[in-house]
């Protein structure tokens, strides 16, 4: 006999085996087509994040070499020339950075990113991609008083392609511009942004602005030569110490390094996925395999030993996985486009829509090696079954001997899921940190519950209970306490879903509650200069309709030139107080972390507070300290005998607004502002502004008071916030997605074979009077127990950990709220009630004649 | 016991090993910290090509002793020989090759693997070890012999007791094994089938020189056979 015989017998007996198990076999199917979605579809996306962040690294950089950060002179062109001239450079070109205000047919107050450019020369790579008009280039598009605008930003104005606007620079006046053009959001211009011409922009200045200067500048070398490019760095660092010189070689290795680390966070992601879609594999292959314990004991009689065991159901684990390999590398592709999308609009990239055919191919492979592993347990312990006990119906009872082989196989079974882990991530330690992380924690939460079922199932009954009800109860505790390996596994398979969708809602509920607060309720922020405008610009606002809260801070910079006498040189900005008139820094403002809050007792001293968290760690400041601190302008630096004031630390604070900046990191009486700036002390008014009128207001003042006043809109910002978080949140439910459907799985399965080792019992209790709607209630009772015990102890730790995270990553302090807890645990409870009664419904109807007679 | 006129004379002794020998078996099993004896020092002897009966009250250690002269459990004391080879002191690897090729067994409950036709039913066995010919060839062969020739392409849930029951002798004959020992054959099957299994048996027998061992409680089966061996409460009759 050959090998291809018994390849044609093992392929027919697992194909009609699969198609009897009918739905339990696409559970199976189902479960492994979960995890390979979740790892396909996210190692598509870390894919296109590659192309997108090194495919053109030119046109990301700007050219060879950029050079930002620092204001650069414009007579300093003079020494790009003469580099150009002496060959060391191919070409560059210069941007000036500019802030402003617009209006189309709807305002937007703040555009933070307005570049002037040489459009002949602008850019040196990395051309926009124009949307409108259908064929252009910046060259063609930027002239007389036209503006190219980027997408996001003319839909925002509301313009198209040959529409008026109106553009006030920060240091310019109000003017009528033209839309010459729209471009794409992506590569150097993702952010939204407007472009002008050089000759557009010094039109618009005012005559008072300050001298003309370069923000960024781009450079190629002849031959765009890596070596050449670093040399050209090391004279360009060494002309402006100040700048930023960054080539492509820079840049490349910081976005590989970058990539690396969004691909490991998806591929685990992806495997955790994976994991649990595994757990559903084994699960549901026991329940495939203990329904033939017939079949296996019968083999076994006839001479099959292990190893055709093995091969005879290996075939069939084969077809479960290729087949769900497929299913999954499908939808994998569709689930990549969307999580790309959302990807794209939380981190403003631009990905290109790629599909890898190896990374398909791999995860249909994936999908047949993990249905092998995840299936290896079931088929080898399926093969331990003694023929003798099972042909007589003898019980097995739980042998020493077969709890060791369970728990070696366990090991075996990590083991191999390593080796797969390994071979994804090829990161041997990350991929060992992945399984012994989630071992250890899956073997503590089993733990954990294991004690948990122990406790529950031996509950007393209230003896108030009906009589009819207080048996069921008691069958469904003791019920709930039989297999409690099995219940362990399938409480974990919900506690982890339960507690993903738990700390999503909590803590995206939590932060939305924070903004909400008084304290929190700052949305825009309006800047006067000159503080002998500020009589005249701030009575205005009290009769601004859509202004429903302000309060006034005098800020300015300063430079710290001394710490406890010792040359230090730092800065920040100082946020000054009416502490003689109440103006006090408030508790809902900020936290106090340690010392105390400035009062109405410091009003006329030298007290100060500092931000803790924003402060140079190597200064390494403490209370008491004694900082000496100068004036510092925004674009002046420190002035010439500008007076030195010493200042004492009496307390450290950390800010409570979630978006809202603060002006400074140090925060004193408005005296301390007086001395130190004087009338160079600009003012900062906060302000909460109806959402809706926000731009209006802001830029209505922007207009009445050009140069004078600057502003930040906030609403804008949070709105854009709150899309990037939705979209966070989007995403974390989806990844949530796969870990819930394989827990339904593993649920379903729980229920099936439960109802299948219970049908001599239940057959038993029939004859004896039960009926099937008794039976069918235990069923349901135990499954609300299980879902409740699961949902209350996922949301118990959800609710830590979103407290927790609150605090570390947004520094704020957020609720719990008890509505969400008792929605989610009940909903747990509900879930498990339903797949129960979907299980369960027609085994409770076994005929009792049906079951004893024959078995 | 007296062989029933018609059957052949049992194999004089010595000249080949017997099909089966057990000597002395003995089980027990645990009841709470005790013991009790289900088989107390059974020896049993079936020479190549006789038709045995094990017959006996209910709870008398039939089945239990089926079960170790099969290979499917292990006695506490005594030894069991399969074709001339000692099971009882072989490794599982080792009994699942003598299960495969020397000895076939025929269940009271049929037992056929429900998604296989009645032709890969009789196959099952010959996709392990060492097998001359084609399994296919094989199994047509055998059914023909059984009278189901008509019947290959049914699975089990299309086929009556009898031709389940026809299947189950069929595969448990596909190795050409030493014995075939069968339990309660008859159990599940109405009169009519009941008394068609002992002129099948018969009938294979003369035909392959198969020998058999069949537990049963029907008379006519236990008529049929060569020789009866009695047990009662765990002990040979005499």
């Amino acid at each position: 006999m050959n090998v291809g015989t018994n390849l044609g017998f093992h392929g027919r007996y697992a194909t009609r085996s699969l198609a009897r198990e009918g739905s339990r076999s696409l559970l199976a199917i189902l479960c492994v087509a979960v995890g390979v979605m979740a790892v396909v579809a996210l190692q598509l996306v870390a894919n296109m994040v590659n192309v997108g962040l090194t495919g053109n690294i030119r046109g990301l950089n700007g050219g060879d070499i950029a050079v930002t950060g620092a204001r650069i002179p414009a007579g300093e062109l003079a020494y790009f020339d003469q580099l150009q001239q002496a060959g060391t450079l191919a070409t560059y070109t210069a941007v000036t950075t500019t802030s402003g205000a617009a209006q189309g047919r709807h305002p937007v107050a703040r555009i933070d990113r307005i570049f002037s450019v040489d459009p002949a020369t602008f850019p040196l790579a990395g051309a926009p991609a124009v949307e409108a008009p259908s064929s252009g280039s910046l060259a063609n598009l930027l002239t007389g008083a036209s503006v190219v605008l980027t997408a996001d930003l003319a839909q925002q104005l509301g313009v198209a392609t040959g529409d008026s606007m109106t553009l006030s620079l920060a240091e310019g006046r109000p003017a009528t511009v033209t839309v010459g053009g729209i471009i794409a959001n992506n590569g150097l211009f993702a952010e939204p942004q407007i472009l002008l011409a050089r000759a557009t922009y010094l039109a618009l200045r005012s005559a008072t602005a300050p001298p003309l200067s370069y923000d960024e500048v781009y450079v190629d070398v002849p031959g765009h030569s890596p070596a050449r490019a670093s040399a050209v760095q090391q004279q360009l660092h060494s002309r402006f110490p100040q700048a930023d010189v960054i080539t492509t070689t820079n840049l490349l290795r910081s976005n590989q390094e970058q990539v690396q680390g969004i691909r490991s966070f998806l591929q685990v992601v992806g495997l955790v996925a994976l994991l649990i879609g595994g757990m559903g594999i084994l699960n549901t292959m026991q329940v495939l395999l203990r329904r033939r314990r017939m079949e296996v004991a019968l083999l076994k009689t006839v001479g099959y030993r292990r190893g055709n065991l093995i091969a005879l159901f290996g075939s069939e684990a084969l077809l479960i996985g290729l087949a769900g390999g497929l299913a999954g590398a499908g939808l994998g592709i569709a689930g990549a486009f969307v999580v790309k999308r959302f990807v794209e609009q939380a981190f403003s990239l631009a990905l290109p829509s790629q599909i890898d055919p190896v990374t398909v191919g791999a995860g249909v492979a994936l999908g047949a090696v993990t249905a092998l592993i995840f299936g290896l347990l079931p088929i080898l312990q399926a093969s331990q079954v003694r023929p003798q006990a099972v042909l007589r119906d003898q019980p097995e009872g739980a042998r020493t001997a077969s709890r060791l082989s369970t728990l070696l196989l366990g090991l075996l079974l990590a083991a191999l899921f390593f080796g797969l882990t390994e071979s994804i991530l090829r990161n041997t330690l990350l991929a060992l940190e992945l399984v012994v992380g989630a071992g250890a924690v899956l073997g503590l939460l089993g733990g954990l519950f294991l004690l948990l079922i122990f406790l529950v199932s031996h509950l007393p009954v209230a003896a108030l209970l009906p009589r009819a009800w207080k048996t069921h109860l008691r069958l469904a505790l003791r019920n709930f306490g039989r297999s409690r390996a099995r219940t362990a596994t399938t409480e974990v398979a919900l506690f982890t879903s339960v507690f993903a969708v738990g700390l999503i809602l909590m803590l995206g509920q939590g932060l939305k509650d924070q903004y909400a607060k008084p304290g929190n309720a700052w949305n825009a922020t309006l800047g006067i200069v000159d503080s002998a405008d500020y009589v005249t610009v701030a009575p205005q606002l009290a009769h601004t309709a859509g202004v429903t809260r302000q309060e006034t801070f005098r800020i300015s910079g300063y430079q710290i030139v001394a710490i406890n006498g010792a040359t230090v040189q730092s800065g920040g900005g100082m946020e000054g107080y009416d502490l003689t008139h109440g103006q006090l820094p408030a508790p809902l403002d900020i936290t106090l972390d340690r010392g105390r809050l400035l009062g109405s007792s410091d009003a006329g001293t030298r007290n100060v507070m500092l931000a803790s968290g924003n402060l140079d760690p190597a200064l390494h400041f403490a209370l008491g300290d004694h900082i000496t601190v100068q004036f510092t302008g925004k674009f002046t630096g420190v002035p010439a005998n500008s007076p030195a004031l010493t200042l004492t630390v009496v307390g450290f604070y950390t800010d409570n607004r979630v978006f809202a900046e603060r002006e400074g990191n140090l925060l004193a009486d408005n005296a301390v502002l007086t001395q130190l700036a004087g009338d160079k002390a600009e003012y900062s008014i906060a302000l909460h502004l109806d959402p809706a009128r926000a731009d209006a207001v802001l830029t209505q003042f922007v207009a009445a008071y050009p140069g004078t006043v600057w502003v930040h809109n906030y609403a804008d910002l949070l709105s854009q916030v709150a899309a990037y978080f939705n979209n966070i949140m989007l995403a974390l439910e989806a990844v949530v997605v796969p870990a819930l459907l394989a827990a339904i799985i593993i649920i379903a399965d729980a229920v099936a074979l439960a109802m299948l080792e219970r049908r001599r019992e239940q057959g038993i209790l029939k004859a004896v009077g039960y009926t099937s709607r008794g039976i069918l209630a235990q069923t349901l009772i135990e499954q609300g127990i299980a879902g409740m015990l699961a949902g209350l102890l996922a949301m118990g730790c959800a609710a830590l950990a979103a407290l927790a995270l609150a605090r570390i990553s947004f520094q704020v302090e957020i609720g719990v709220s008890l509505l969400v807890v008792a929605a989610v645990v009940l909903g747990s409870a509900a879930l498990c009630v339903t797949i129960g009664a979907g299980v369960a419904w027609s085994a409770a109807r076994v005929r009792p004649l049906e079951v004893l007679r024959y078995e | 016991m007296a062989a029933p006129s018609g059957a052949p004379a049992q194999a004089p002794a010595g000249h080949q090993p017997p099909a089966l020998e057990a000597r002395a078996i003995c089980k027990s099993l645990p009841f709470a910290r005790a013991r009790i004896e289900i088989l107390k020092g059974i020896s049993v002897r079936i020479a190549s090509g006789e038709l045995v009966a094990l017959v006996g009250p209910s709870g008398s250690g039939k089945s239990m002793l089926l079960g170790i002269l099969a290979g499917l459990d292990m006695p506490n004391s005594g030894q069991v020989f399969v074709a001339g080879a000692d099971i009882t002191q072989m490794s599982e690897s080792r009994l699942a090759v003598v299960r495969n090729q020397q000895i076939g067994m025929v269940f009271q409950a049929f037992n056929l693997i429900p998604t296989l036709t009645a032709q890969e039913n009789v196959e099952v066995p010959l996709y392990v070890g060492r097998h001359p010919g084609k399994p296919a060839r094989r199994a047509r062969e055998l059914l023909g012999l059984v009278g189901l020739s008509h019947r290959l392409g049914n699975k089990p849930s299309q086929l009556s007791g009898g031709e389940q029951q026809r299947v189950a002798i069929a595969r448990a004959l596909a190795t050409a094994p030493a014995i075939v020992i069968m339990d309660e054959p008859t159990g599940n099957l109405d009169k009519t089938n009941s008394a068609n299994v002992p002129q099948l048996i018969r009938e294979l027998r003369a035909a392959m020189g198969a020998t058999f061992l069949i537990a049963t409680h029907d008379a006519e089966v236990a008529a049929a056979a060569d020789r009866a061996i009695a047990i009662v409460d765990g002990m040979v009759a005499a």
